[in-house]
């Protein structure tokens, strides 16, 4: 079975550490985090298939990230992990992220989710 | 500190200040309920003991954060209630020190001897105060629970206490917590006691930033007023207060 790499935007260091040993368990390649500007490093050294995105980041938050990811990585899946409320504005989707899940995601459903995405973003390169 | 990068978002309305006080409990109670979600799950499956371990400390940690963040909600909402009684007695500084440290420190995962205790005269400690317990205690939870969590772990967390007795008025009681700056950096000083307000990297652990604000009010409505600066690399809160008398009456 292929190994997909992940990235994970989270600052909260509880959640970031919590996401990165339970998809390593799962058999993902994973990194960890906390800013926009740290994903850029991180994808300066090596590519992912799939990002799993906090929405409140300090700095830049996840949706302008997304939005960015987006432009530069077409295949690459975003997933975004928010506690935003229903009926808040920043809750609010926006199209360049693929999957929405709501805090506290069960377990099953994130690993699911990501490995759904990264498997479309691979047929996709393959069919390219 | 960079500028604040937003997507587009609609603006948003004003809302009551308990609403605001429900969406941010519910909001901030998610991090730690993520937390348990995962490790819930690890946990069953984990086939080491030392990922076990793991996965256990960090479930304490996140029941302790939910417990933090409940506490200090609804300490907010009974205080501008009107329904937070001062509780006012007569009691030693070491009878209310003694199980509050052992609670932060349980729930921190730090041995009790992390937070050390100076008294400025052997006898401060047992000579009997008037005054409000439950504020005085809000009040230490939260500046020693901030040093214990903000500070770099396993560095000393210190709290001074010093009685001045003055012969025709009513004795005071001084407080200084001090701690290391940790990785979060030290707040602003000018924006420290504001409601919501948290260091630039404090998100990095669970919080609501209410924590300070409403430590302030309950030392302002005990005639004092906690100050914080610098000294040596170490951040420093102090505070004094003034025996009330009356109160325990």
């Amino acid at each position: 079975m292929q190994t997909y790499a992940i990235v994970i935007v989270e600052d909260n260091l509880a959640v970031q550490e919590a996401l990165c040993d339970h998809l390593r368990e799962q058999g993902f390649d994973v990194r960890g985090v906390d800013s926009g500007a740290a994903l850029d490093a991180a994808l300066a050294q090596a590519s992912a298939h799939a990002l799993v995105l906090d929405l409140n980041l300090p700095g830049e938050d996840g949706h302008s990230i997304a939005l960015r990811m987006r432009a530069r990585f077409p295949r690459m899946g975003i997933l975004m992990l928010s506690a935003a409320l229903a009926g808040a504005g920043a809750g609010a989707r926006q199209p360049q992220v693929d999957v929405y899940l709501r805090k506290p995601a069960q377990a099953q459903a994130l690993t699911d989710a990501l490995r759904a995405l990264c498997e479309a973003g691979s047929a996709l390169a393959t069919r390219r | 500190m960079p500028p604040t990068v937003r997507s587009e978002r609609h603006p948003e309305p004003a809302i009551p200040a308990q609403q605001h006080l429900m969406d941010l409990l519910v909001h901030e109670i998610k991090t730690p309920l993520t937390v348990i979600a995962l490790g819930s799950k690890a946990l069953a499956q984990a086939t080491n003991p030392a990922q076990s371990a793991v996965w256990q400390q960090r479930l304490q940690q996140a029941v302790a954060d939910i417990v933090d963040i409940l506490d200090s909600c609804n300490q907010v909402s009974r205080f501008e209630g009107g329904t937070l009684s001062p509780e006012p007695s007569v009691f030693a500084p070491e009878s209310l020190l003694s199980p509050l440290i052992a609670s932060l420190c349980d729930a921190a995962h730090a041995p009790p001897e992390r937070i050390v205790v100076r008294y400025d005269q052997a006898q401060d400690a047992s000579l009997p105060w008037t005054g409000s317990t439950a504020y005085l205690q809000i009040i230490l939870n939260n500046l020693l629970g901030n040093a214990l969590k903000y500070a770099p772990p396993e560095s000393p967390v210190a709290l001074q206490i010093g009685r001045l007795p003055w012969a025709d008025q009513p004795a005071q009681l001084q407080f200084a917590v001090r701690s290391a700056i940790g990785p979060a950096g030290a707040p602003d000083p000018a924006l420290v006691f504001e409601r919501h307000y948290r260091a630039p990297a404090a998100s990095r652990f669970s919080g609501t930033g209410l924590g300070l604000w409403l430590s302030q009010q309950l030392a302002l409505a005990m005639g004092s007023r906690i100050h914080m600066g610098q000294e040596g690399g170490q951040l420093v809160f102090w505070f004094t207060l003034t025996e009330d008398l009356a109160a325990a009456r």
